[in-house]
């Protein structure tokens, strides 16, 4: 019962974190910088630099 | 007949779930042919499962080069927004997007349906299967931060090198002339995966990724998944030992939930769904009851 009560404030606290993690990477750019490295052939991935 | 068939129905929404994920974010398909990549907006967009950013087809990002590829940059900017997509897939499904919504597991389950002998599990690759925390530490987490080198992909990745590196290469004549000693290790690791992958079921889940490692630690407080009801369970292990992943317990961090237990239970005490992490107000009739 504890440890279901410990998993329930996890996944809130998570939870939380992830969206306001979310909204503020949206606000700081975060959707620009994966997309320019996305669009761009990348190097490493391909086995190549 | 009629749990049979319900049987059924759940494979086959999984099977179609896997390639409707697949060609949703690989549906760009001039790039193949083109050898280009798509360069569109929705690009920016990660996706749950592995699949390369570099590939000709992919219109989504992948999650674990986007958040390498933001840890390499930590001097600069932290990724908030790519770690919140992580949080957020791992929170509402946990480990269940490797068993529905990743390409390259799909890709290893059609390989392990070759016919010919399979590696069962056993203590040795229950062992192996803690080598995928160390794969995330080492290649995802402390060489992108120490390094600035997403090294997953460059060392590793062979969803990278099937999806991107060869189809480009093939296509692209500049990037052919740049191939050396890297791609031709990235070539044989992976051919290496994929020939262990027809022998031994999701190789590559169980002992080296490092997504499906980070979603592992989400599986037993993800708001989706497989759930066990104790009231009608009888712990006679039946689940695990049907299970092909190195699973202690249903929805334990090795647990795809892929719902493969649930076809085997013989108290039919398994199913899918909300797993009841925050508890939802007390039915009617327990209230009329009282």
């Amino acid at each position: 019962m504890k440890y279901e009560k410990v998993k329930q404030i996890l996944f809130c606290v998570l939870l939380l974190a992830a969206v306001g993690s979310l909204v503020f990477g949206l606000f700081d750019g975060g959707f620009a910088d994966v997309l320019q490295k996305a669009r761009m052939i990348c190097f490493e991935c391909i086995g190549i630099g | 007949m009629k749990k049979e068939g319900s049987k059924r129905k759940h494979l086959s929404v999984r099977r179609y779930t896997q390639l409707l994920a697949a060609v949703m974010y690989n549906c760009n398909l001039p790039g193949f042919w083109k050898g280009e990549i798509y360069q569109g907006d929705i690009k920016g967009v990660c996706v749950p499962g592995l699949n390369c950013y570099s590939c000709p087809g992919a219109v989504v990002a992948c999650p674990l080069g986007s958040l390498q590829s933001g840890l390499a940059s930590f001097r600069y900017k932290i990724p908030f927004y790519v770690i919140g997509t992580l949080l957020l897939f791992g929170l509402l499904c946990g480990r269940l997007i490797c068993g529905f919504l990743c390409p390259f597991g799909f890709l290893q389950e059609l390989l392990y349906k070759i016919p010919g002998k399979k590696i069962k599990k056993s203590k040795f690759t229950r062992a192996l299967s803690k080598l995928k925390y160390i794969v995330l530490l080492a290649f995802v987490i402390v060489i992108p931060l120490v390094k600035f080198v997403p090294a997953f992909c460059k060392y590793i990745c062979p969803a990278g090198t099937l999806a991107g590196g060869i189809p480009l290469v093939i296509q692209n004549e500049t990037l052919r002339e740049m191939v050396g000693a890297l791609f031709s290790w990235k070539v044989f690791v992976l051919a290496a995966v994929l020939l262990v992958c027809i022998f031994c079921y999701r190789a590559f889940c169980r002992f080296l990724c490092p997504l499906g490692a980070l979603y592992s630690f989400f599986n037993p407080i993800a708001f989706f998944g497989i759930k066990v009801d104790e009231s009608k369970c009888t712990h006679c292990k039946t689940c695990v030992h049907q299970c092909k992943m190195d699973v202690k317990k249903v929805c334990d961090g090795e647990c795809i939930q892929c719902g493969e237990c649930k076809k085997h239970c013989p108290h039919q005490a398994i199913s899918f769904g909300y797993k009841g992490i925050i508890k939802p107000p007390a039915k009617k009739e327990e209230s009329i009851s009282r």
